[in-house]
C-alpha cells in the first residue's frame, strides 16, 4: 500500500461524500432559499441561492390559505394513528409472545396472511366502507377524522416488531411479578412498557413518518379544505398554482418543519426505522 | 395450540386473567379484521362482478373487467410507463444505493452526518419532493435548464415534463429514486457489514487488489441485501402515485398503473374495474419479486 494511493483514494471518497451530500440536500436548500424570495427573484435567471432581499410574503400567502388548518390536521391524525398502534402493537405483542391461549396461533397466522397484502389492494373498499359509514353518521366515515386514522389505526407490522422484542424479556422477570401478585395488565404497564421502549420508538418514528407523509388515502377519503393534511392541500397548491412558486415552497418548508424537528432529535431511530420497516414495505 | 389452561408452578390464573389475551387483542383484531381483512375480500371477489354506484344492482361478470381492462388503450399505456418507472426506479436506487453503502461501510469521522443526510430524503414527504424537484424541473425558471444552459448542454430552454414521454418518466422516476435510494443504501450496508473482515484480509494476503477483491468477494456475498432491496424498490416504483400527480397529473403520458386505478375507481366510479385492476398489480408485484428474489438472492451463510 502506497500512501499516495491511500490519499487519492481518501480524496475520492471524501468527494463522492460532499456531492451526495449535494444531492441529498441541495434541493431543501433551494426551496428554503425560495420560499423567502420575493415573487420577482423567483424568475431570476441565473437562479440566486441566497435570498435577497429577504421576505415572508410566501409564508403570508401560505398562511391565508388553509394551511394551518391543514398543519392542525396533519398533527392531529398522525399523533392519533401512533398513539393507538403503539398501545393496541404493543398489547397485542404481549399476548402473543408471553401468553397462551387457545387459537393463538391461527389468529397469528391470519395476521401473517394480511400483512402480504398491500394496502392499494384495500383502497377503493375502504373508500366504500367510509362512504357507508358517513351515511350512517357525518361523524365517522369519510371526510372525517375518524376516517382518516381508522385505516392506519392498528398495522401487522408493528406487532411483528414488538413481538420480537417482547419475547426476549425474561420470563423470570414476569414470573416474579406475577408471584407478587401483580395483574397481567399491571406487568403489561409498568414492566413491559418501560423495557420495551426502543422497540416503541422504532415503530412510532416508522409510524409517524408514514402517517405524516400519506398522500394518497388521504385525497380518497377528504373532500374538504377543513379536512385535508398538509400534502394533500400542498399537492392542490402546487398543481393549481404554477406561478406563485414562493407560496408553493413555503408550503413545503411547513409540511417538512415538524417531520425535520422530529428527525433532528431521533435520528437514530430513523436509521433502525428505515431498516424494521423494510420488513413490511412499505407505500 | 396449547389446551393446557394452566402453566405449570404457576398460580391458576384468576378468572378475568383467562380472558386477558382476547381483550389485549381485540382491537387490533377488531381494526385489522373490518378495514384490512374484509376489504381484501371485497376486492378479490367483486373483481368478477360489475360494481357501479351509477348503475346498480352489483351483478356477476366473470372475466369482463379484467377484458376490458386489457382492451383499454389507456391501461396499457400505463402498464407500458410503469414498466419504465420500475426499470429507472429499480436500476437507480440499487445503483445508487450500492455505491453510497460501499462509501459509508468505511468508517470515517463523518459517517454520522453523511448517514443523517442521506435518510433524510426517506423521511419527507413525496408530494414535497415532487414539488421541489416540480421546480427544479420547470421549463422556465427551473435550475435544470440553468445548470444545462450554462454548461453549454443544451442551447434553449426545454420543456421537460409531459412532451417527450421517456424523458417525463425518466424525470418524475429521479424524484422517487431519491426518495428510495436511502432504503436501498442501508439494507445494502447491513448486508455489507455482515461480511466478516477476514475473508478480505485473505485476499489481500493472496493478492488480490480492489476490484478483484469487490468482484470477487463482495458482489456475491451482498446479494441478499441486494435482492431486499431490489424488492423494495419495485413495490415501491410499481406503485407509484404521489410523484407522478404532483408533477403530471392524469397526462396519459406518464400515468401509471396505480394512477390509472385511482381514474377508474374514483373519477369514472367503475370499481368493479378498480378491483380488477387492483389485483393484477398485486399479483404483478409478487411475480416480479420472486422473479428477483430467484435471479438475485443466494443464500449466505458465514
Amino acid at each position: 500500500m502506497n500512501p499516495g494511493g491511500h490519499r487519492l483514494r481518501r480524496t475520492v471518497v471524501c468527494a463522492a461524500l460532499i456531492a451526495g451530500a449535494v444531492v441529498m440536500l441541495g434541493p431543501f436548500l433551494w426551496t428554503l432559499a425560495t420560499a423567502f424570495k420575493p415573487a420577482a427573484d423567483v424568475f431570476a435567471s441565473p437562479p440566486k441561492w441566497i435570498p435577497h432581499p429577504f421576505t415572508l410574503q410566501g409564508y403570508r400567502d401560505v398562511l391565508a390559505l388553509p394551511f394551518p388548518r391543514y398543519l392542525l390536521n396533519s398533527a392531529i391524525v398522525s399523533i392519533s394513528i401512533v398513539t393507538l398502534n403503539v398501545v393496541f402493537a404493543t398489547a397485542a405483542a404481549y399476548a402473543f409472545a408471553k401468553l397462551r391461549f387457545p387459537g393463538r396461533r391461527l389468529l397469528f397466522f391470519v395476521l401473517l396472511l394480511t400483512l402480504m397484502v398491500p394496502f392499494q389492494v384495500n383502497l377503493i373498499p375502504l373508500y366504500r366502507i367510509m362512504i357507508d359509514l358517513h351515511n350512517i353518521s357525518p361523524l365517522i366515515g369519510a371526510n372525517t377524522y375518524f376516517g382518516l386514522i381508522a385505516p392506519s389505526a392498528a398495522q401487522v407490522f408493528g406487532i411483528f416488531l414488538m413481538r420480537q422484542f417482547i419475547a426476549s424479556i425474561p420470563d423470570a422477570i414476569l414470573e416474579s411479578a406475577r408471584l407478587d401478585g401483580a395483574s397481567e395488565l399491571r406487568i403489561l404497564r409498568s414492566i413491559v412498557f418501560p423495557i420495551a421502549g426502543p422497540a416503541i420508538a422504532t415503530l412510532a418514528i416508522f409510524t409517524f413518518v408514514t402517517a405524516w407523509n400519506d398522500f394518497l388515502w388521504p385525497l380518497i377519503v377528504t373532500n374538504t379544505d377543513s379536512m385535508r393534511t398538509l400534502p394533500v392541500g400542498l399537492a392542490m397548491l402546487s398543481r393549481k398554482n404554477t406561478m406563485n412558486w414562493s407560496a408553493t415552497m413555503a408550503g413545503a418548508v411547513i409540511t417538512v418543519i415538524p417531520m425535520l424537528a422530529v428527525f433532528a432529535v431521533l435520528q437514530r431511530r430513523f436509521v433502525e426505522g428505515l431498516t424494521a420497516g423494510a420488513v413490511k414495505g412499505t407505500g | 395450540m396449547s389446551g393446557e389452561r394452566t402453566q405449570t408452578g404457576r398460580k391458576r390464573p384468576r378468572r378475568r386473567g383467562r380472558f386477558l389475551p382476547y381483550i389485549l387483542l381485540s382491537p387490533l383484531v377488531l381494526f385489522i379484521g373490518a378495514l384490512a381483512l374484509y376489504p381484501t375480500i371485497v376486492t378479490t371477489v367483486q373483481a368478477f362482478f360489475t360494481v357501479d354506484p351509477v348503475n346498480p344492482p352489483t351483478r356477476f361478470a366473470g372475466l369482463a373487467n379484467f377484458r376490458a381492462l386489457i382492451h383499454n388503450p389507456f391501461v396499457r399505456q400505463s402498464a407500458v410507463n410503469t414498466a419504465l418507472y420500475i426499470v429507472v426506479g429499480v436500476g437507480l436506487s440499487t445503483l445508487f444505493g450500492l455505491v453510497i453503502a460501499l462509501v459509508l461501510q468505511r468508517r470515517s469521522r463523518w459517517r454520522g452526518v453523511v448517514l443523517a443526510l442521506v435518510v433524510l430524503p426517506w423521511a419527507l414527504p413525496g408530494v414535497v419532493e415532487a414539488v421541489i424537484w416540480g421546480w427544479i424541473y420547470d421549463a422556465t425558471f427551473g435550475v435544470l435548464n440553468s445548470v444545462l444552459k450554462s454548461t453549454g448542454l443544451i442551447g434553449s430552454y426545454h420543456v421537460w415534463i409531459g412532451i417527450g414521454r421517456v424523458v417525463s418518466i425518466v424525470l418524475i422516476e429521479l424524484v422517487q429514486v431519491w426518495q428510495v435510494t436511502p432504503l436501498a443504501a442501508l439494507l445494502i450496508l447491513a448486508a455489507l457489514q455482515s461480511i466478516p473482515q477476514e475473508i478480505y484480509e485473505a485476499a489481500r494476503v493472496d493478492g488480490a487488489g480492489s476490484w478483484e477483491k469487490f468482484r470477487r468477494i463482495t458482489l456475491p456475498l451482498v446479494r441478499p441485501g441486494l435482492a431486499v432491496a431490489m424488492v423494495e424498490s419495485l413495490i415501491l416504483s410499481l406503485n407509484v402515485f404521489d410523484q407522478v400527480y404532483v408533477l403530471n397529473g392524469f397526462a396519459p403520458g406518464g400515468a401509471s398503473i396505480m394512477l390509472q386505478t385511482y381514474q377508474i375507481s374514483f373519477n369514472n366510479l367503475n370499481f368493479g374495474q378498480g378491483y380488477a385492476l387492483s389485483l393484477l398489480a398485486t399479483f404483478a408485484t409478487m411475480l416480479l419479486s420472486l422473479l428477483i428474489l430467484a435471479v438475485v438472492y443466494r443464500r449466505v451463510e458465514f
